[in-house]
């Protein structure tokens, strides 16, 4: 079991993922603003953090709150997994990679994947920790 | 897109708009269905998410729809989320309007796919077959909807983005469907606004079109205009909000009115809202225009009128075949079983003389035709006012009943009452150079009565009852009302005093004893009449 940071804006996505990542035997936290994620990735020590890269219209965008997680010695080594909503094809993975994220996928979530992808995250975590 | 007429450029973007919100449509539809019928609090709150999610895409695609060729991406972003600033670029630091208009719509698909998803693999023990079906449908449609923003996005830079291998000639669409100017019949059409200024200017309307105008400027004054005996209106346009009462009680007023049930009502008003039509529509409407009418209302009024006709023509060939009850059955598509009746009074009248002047006028039928043509309404009319009902007219004899069908009073003297006044009328109608006389015979007894006929129908009774009833007018006297003993024991006590005689039947070969009801009786008659009446 590992606790994992969830930065997402909409509410019933974070409903959503909670439900499969606790059926993963994982626990959730959640932020639904940037700044709330960079708090909390401070304060709850997770082991892995979701972001949402298209947040709400006024706030921290996703691309900020991932410079700044790496920017911070504490949470500098925590993977974090970028999501992104588009229905046409264009391109976040590549830069996603580039700006440091651990992976990325697209909305909608394919939650096998997804699943599979934190495992993996986190047992290179323990190997490396 | 191949460049296109104006109305063929919008009929085209009409129906891809439409293509292009179905998947959402269904989604909406479907999840708001299951919502009502599941009653598990997990299913449910699964199933609320995506119905939310689906109606928000349906407003925002309808939206950026709405707006698309009048806005540029820019703009409809800005209609859509006030206060979004969109980037200049694909990558940049500021996404781009496209961008940000993708990212709405894949974020509310997602929850619509994923609860969808959750449901089918999750939520299986929760819910019963019956819904299990259409739950793997949204997930369906939810798959369905994910190349929606690519298909949107190309539709909005005016590529078609409807099925593939798909070919309209649109141009050839709009050419087909346009008015034919088609000229309908006029006729009579009542107006009904309080504003004196718009009910002039909807009269104008319709006298260009050719047809005849009355004004009302309230439901009372209407009622009173549509009532009026010779009313030549047949088609009422009325504004929906009248300061005394409003159209829907117009409506209902008309439509408990046999009389008036079937003249069409075309309601034309400014309150014009879903819960307005459907209301004007299940009270009885016939159409909702919204004020000011737009090109329809020629069409729309012609069609309605054709349409009266027709159903008047119908109703009235109906009614004037069948006694009402039967009519009113057959009307509403349920024949009549038949039924026997212990007690009904069998009226049988015959005119002496007829035949003889219809041989002397044989080359002459539409004189024939005629003098009966006036004097059966005549008598349909007495036989309605003293509760006899016509079952059918035998060369110039005639045929009617009391009791059939929920009569009142003391059936016989209905009858006879009938039968005195069908005298009076042949008498009074008969032409000068002859001395016509009506023969009455009345029985009383039980009758079967039913509906023959599959293709020609006649509601007809049978019984002994009938044939005897036919026997005692064939063997009365002229001018007089005829009955059985049975039959005068029923109001001797009322009319006493009636002349008797003994005859042979024929056939029969029976004595039957037959009372003589004449005109000297009918003050009595009525009298006794009044009596059963009050």
């Amino acid at each position: 079991m590992a606790t994992i940071l969830y930065i997402e804006d909409e509410e019933d996505m974070v409903e959503l993922v909670k439900r499969n990542l606790e059926r993963a035997g994982h626990l959730m936290v959640h932020a639904s603003s940037g700044e709330e994620g960079l708090r909390l990735a401070e304060g709850e020590r997770p082991r892995l953090i979701l972001l949402d890269i298209g947040l709400g219209v006024d706030q921290l965008d996703g691309w900020e709150v991932n410079r700044r997680l790496k920017a911070n010695p504490t949470t500098s080594t925590v993977p974090v997994i970028a999501l992104t909503a588009h229905t046409t094809r264009i391109a976040s993975r590549e830069r996603a990679l580039q700006e440091g994220f651990a992976d990325h996928h697209n909305k909608p979530i394919d939650f096998t994947k997804l699943l599979k992808n934190i495992d993996d995250l986190l047992a290179g975590s323990v190997k490396e920790g | 897109m191949r460049r296109l007429g104006d109305r063929a450029t919008q009929l085209a973007l009409a129906y891809r708009r439409t293509r292009l919100l179905a998947p959402l449509a269904a989604l909406e539809q479907i999840s708001g269905t299951l919502l009502h019928r599941v009653t598990h609090t997990a299913v449910k709150g699964d199933l609320g998410r995506i119905h939310t999610a689906s109606e928000a895409l349906l407003v925002v695609v309808g939206d950026i729809l709405a707006l698309a060729g009048r806005l540029p991406l820019e703009g409809i972003l800005k209609q859509l989320l006030p206060g979004t600033v969109a980037g200049p670029s694909l990558e940049g630091r500021l996404p781009s309007a496209a961008e940000r208009i993708d990212h709405l719509l894949a974020s509310k698909l997602s929850i619509v796919s994923g609860f969808a998803r959750e449901l089918i693999e999750h939520g299986a023990k929760e819910h019963t077959d019956p819904i299990t079906e259409d739950i793997e449908r949204l997930g369906q449609l939810a798959a369905e909807a994910r190349d929606l923003g690519a298909r949107l996005v190309l539709f909005l830079q005016g590529e078609d983005a409807t099925e593939a291998g798909e070919v309209i000639d649109w141009a050839r669409v709009a050419s087909m469907i346009s008015p034919s100017g088609m000229d309908h019949h006029p006729g009579h059409v009542l107006v009904i606004d309080h504003d004196s200024l718009l009910r002039e200017l909807l009269a104008r309307r319709l006298r260009s079109f050719g047809h005849q105008t009355s004004e009302a400027d309230g439901v009372d004054t209407a009622l009173r205009a549509i009532r009026a005996p010779g009313s030549p209106v047949e088609l009422v346009l009325v504004e929906l909000i009248l300061p005394d009462r409003n159209g829907v009680d117009l409506l209902r007023e008309l439509r408990t009115d046999p009389s008036t049930r079937l003249l069409p009502v075309l309601i034309v008003s400014a309150a014009d809202d879903p819960a307005a039509r459907v209301c004007c529509l299940e009270s009885g409407a016939d159409d909702f225009l919204s004020k000011p009418p737009d090109s329809v209302l020629r069409a729309r009024v012609g069609a309605s009128l054709e349409a009266y006709r027709d159903r008047s023509r119908f109703h009235k060939v109906l009614y004037d075949t069948f006694p009402r009850p039967i009519a009113e059955l057959l009307r509403k598509g349920n024949p009549p079983p038949p039924k026997d009746v212990e007690d009904v009074a069998v009226l049988f009248a015959d005119i002496k003389g007829f035949t003889a002047y219809s041989d002397k006028h044989r080359k002459n039928p539409r004189l024939v035709v005629n003098t009966l043509a006036k004097l059966f309404p005549a008598w349909d009319q007495i036989a309605r006012m003293n509760k006899v009902q016509k079952i059918k007219t035998i060369g110039d004899g005639y045929m009617g009943v009391s009791g059939l069908f929920g009569e009142t009073g003391d059936l016989v003297l209905n009858c006879v009452s009938c039968g005195l006044e069908m005298i009076e009328e042949v008498t009074r109608s008969s032409p000068a150079d002859e001395a016509w006389k009506l023969r009455v015979g009345i029985h009383v007894g039980p009758v079967v009565a039913g509906l023959l006929g599959e293709t020609q129908y006649l509601y007809d009774v049978w019984g002994d009852t009938v044939n005897t009833a036919s026997r005692v007018e064939s063997n009365g006297r002229a001018n007089c009302v005829n009955l059985s003993s049975r039959a005068y024991q029923r109001i001797a006590g009322e009319v006493p005093g009636a002349d008797h005689s003994h005859v042979t039947v024929k056939g029969k070969e029976i004595e039957m004893i037959i009372y003589h009801v004449d005109l000297d009786l009918a003050p009595t008659v009525k009298i006794a009449l009044s009596r059963h009446t009050r």
